[in-house]
């Protein structure tokens, strides 16, 4: 039989080493003893074509090998429900961070847009290449060496208490883009003239405006701090994306992060003057008044700001507080029952 | 849709199933080609893509002992059942009792 060298021959390719003959042996007698069977039912030989028929019956030699494989597929139910909930959390946070990434070492959001899109495909394949990779692993460590992997280390009681605890990924996406786009704002930000302009207007203010004010050296030391705490806040966005339900350690640094900020302004208050009157330009008390004007401006914002931060703060460690004083409460209770 | 639904069921169900048919036939000394055969003639349908791998995986297990040996001119890979086999067979026929009674008594009622 011809035919059927043929077919052992295309079944072997595709068997692990160790069990190819013995395998191969075996499927031969079964098909040689079904051939045998028809063709004394029939009285004859089988013809070419009815040992075609008997072969394709048994399957594509690929897929008859694969079937005596251990493993028959690359990520298994185990931890498919893990390898897509970190494959979308892993392109959200890539995809962002490669458009703003770019957008600050380019000069500007727009000017990135094109070079972003440009290898857009190609992070969305790395990501998806990578993540693959790191749990077909995984799963090859599991099957082989029988390990617990992760999976099984959970623990019911640090389950979320309630969905309030629990950051939606919209606002962890918005918080992300946010903070990346003041980010790459500030890293944009000319030490020139106009720098005023730059801190209402951003990018715009390239033009040459013939604008008499300079905004005063206090803001360009809160700078590197401020942008410090920004990639910290943008880490812990990214954080909140793989971890929703982390809550007190969370609510801990946000309001670190927050109070953070909140020293940062009254740094800037606390400076004689925000606002300056350019040197190459004649002080006149029309200028000084305009001036003064403007400081005024730049502080009850900073006030504001300042103010918005000790909202946040209290914010982000009332539940905690609240949820330690109730389990406090619940311990003291069972300690007296 | 529907069809589909239901061929994806019945080979839920009849995983568990084959193998203890074959388990089962291997109280007797059989080789693959014959045991298929045996099953067929039982009404159990098993194709050679299934029934082979399956008595690989029950061999590996130490359910089942295999030799070749020579038969009509050609070697034959014989199986049977390992004295572990007998007895996994044993409580996976209990199970198998359990579930049935349980099953009818839920049929009954229904």
């Amino acid at each position: 039989m011809e035919l059927l060298d043929r077919y052992l021959n295309a079944v072997k390719k595709s068997l692990p080493k160790a069990q190819q003959d013995d395998i191969v042996a075996e499927i031969s007698d079964s098909i040689q003893s079904e051939a045998e069977d028809k063709a004394a039912k029939l009285g004859r030989p089988l013809t070419r074509d009815e040992e075609a028929a008997l072969l394709k019956s048994y399957g594509h030699p690929r897929l008859v090998a694969s079937r005596y494989g251990s493993q028959q597929y690359l990520i298994g139910p185990t931890f498919l429900p893990f390898y897509w909930y970190t494959m979308r959390v892993t392109l959200i946070i890539a995809l962002i961070s490669a458009f703003f990434l770019s957008s600050m070492f380019t000069g500007g959001a727009l000017a990135s847009l094109g070079r972003v899109w440009g290898s857009l495909w190609t992070t969305f394949f790395l990501v998806i290449g990578f993540v693959t990779v790191v749990f077909a692993v995984l799963e090859y460590v599991q099957r082989r060496f029988g390990r617990d992997v992760g999976v099984g280390a959970w623990d019911p009681r640090k389950l979320p208490v309630s969905d309030r605890s629990v950051v939606p990924y919209s606002q962890s996406i918005a918080e992300l883009i946010i903070n990346l786009a003041f980010m790459a704002w500030l890293i944009n930000l000319p030490w020139t003239r106009h720098a005023l302009f730059y801190l209402t207007m951003g990018p715009v203010a390239n033009e040459p405006f013939d604008w008499p004010f300079h905004v005063s050296a206090i803001w360009q030391q809160a700078i590197l701090p401020l942008f410090a705490l920004l990639a910290v806040n943008a880490i812990l966005n990214c954080v909140n994306l793989v971890r929703p339900d982390w809550f007190t350690l969370r609510a801990y640094l946000h309001a670190a992060i927050n109070a953070g900020f909140l020293v940062i302004v009254l740094f800037i208050l606390a400076a004689h003057n925000l606002v300056v009157i350019s040197p190459s330009v004649q002080h006149t008390v029309h200028l000084l008044a305009q001036a003064k004007g403007l400081d005024a401006l730049a502080r009850w914002t900073a006030a504001g700001w300042a103010i918005v931060d000790l909202i946040v703060i209290y914010c982000d460690l009332r539940p905690v507080l609240k949820m330690r004083k109730q389990r406090q409460l619940a311990h003291a209770a069972n300690g007296f029952a | 849709m529907g069809t589909d639904l239901f061929e994806n069921l019945r080979l839920e169900l009849r995983r568990g199933a084959l193998t203890l048919a074959v388990l089962a036939h291997l109280h007797r000394e059989h080789y693959g080609y014959t045991l298929r055969q045996a099953l067929n003639d039982q009404g159990i349908d098993i194709d050679e893509g299934t029934l082979y791998p399956l008595l690989r995986r029950l061999e590996s297990q130490g359910l089942l002992l295999s030799e070749w040996r020579e038969e009509n001119r050609r070697n034959k890979r014989f199986y049977r059942l390992s004295q572990t086999g007998k007895t996994i067979l044993e409580q996976l026929l209990a199970e198998w009792r359990r579930i049935n009674s349980s099953l009818d008594r839920i049929l009954q009622e229904a």
